[in-house]
């Protein structure tokens, strides 16, 4: 390490540790909707802190700002394929693991109790897709 | 070098995440995988550009993730409406 500049290498460490991390979580979260927690806020993060060592490293100004847009990019975008996978899986009947995945759990949120109420709302929405001739029923 | 270094980390979260693509039960696990994935070519470019000095990578990485999240959103258009366009 006879060439390290912390304000280079830093961002560049910490983003790969978190990318790292996200791929982690990607393989050993129990369902869909836990792993998009990971992919989505992890990557974002990690992503943003290489850039930044990037942009640092390549002293340039051309380079500068196609980073910029990139990390703009991502930051408007990552958030928002997430929330799309997560819409797409749910209205298709993925179900979610909640509490403890065996009926069980701490149930902080309330969500156990709510589960129908929420199915309810879910098939309500499928129906309004489908009466828009958005989606084909079932 | 530092940047080795990162590079075979983030290699290494794509060689991870390529399990869940080929694994992964459901549909949306393999888009979301397939998300990660490109997110991570992004990252991995903008390391090569840095490694190597070609500037240009910087050009296909905007491009790739312009396209990564095109993609994504027609994927899951796919998933939830049967169809991509209207």
């Amino acid at each position: 390490m006879d060439d390290f500049q912390a304000v280079r290498d830093l961002p560049i460490l910490i983003g790969a540790f978190f990318v790292l991390t996200a791929a982690i979580g990607v393989v050993r979260f129990p369902d869909l909707y836990s792993r998009l927690h990971a992919s989505s806020k992890l990557v974002t993060l990690g992503s943003a802190g290489i850039f930044l060592g990037v942009a640092f490293a390549l002293n340039d100004a051309a380079a500068f700002t196609r980073l910029a847009a990139v990390l703009l990019f991502q930051f408007l975008t990552t958030p928002l394929s997430a929330y799309l996978i997560a819409q797409a899986a749910y209205l298709r009947g993925l179900p979610p693991i909640l509490g403890d995945g065996q009926g069980g759990g701490t149930d902080e949120w309330g969500a156990l109790g709510r589960a129908d109420e929420v199915a309810q709302a879910d098939r309500e929405a499928l129906r309004v897709l489908a009466e828009e001739g958005l989606v084909d029923e079932g | 070098m530092i940047i080795n270094l990162a590079l075979g980390i983030v290699t290494l979260s794509v060689l991870l995440v390529t399990y869940r693509v080929l694994r992964g039960p459901s549909w949306g696990d393999r888009i979301m995988a397939f998300d990660f994935l490109s997110v991570n070519l992004v990252v991995l470019f903008a390391l090569i550009a840095v490694r190597t000095g070609y500037l240009v990578m910087l050009d296909a990485a905007l491009v790739l993730s312009l396209l990564g999240f095109l993609s994504t959103v027609a994927l899951t258009r796919y998933l939830l409406l049967g169809r991509v366009m209207k």
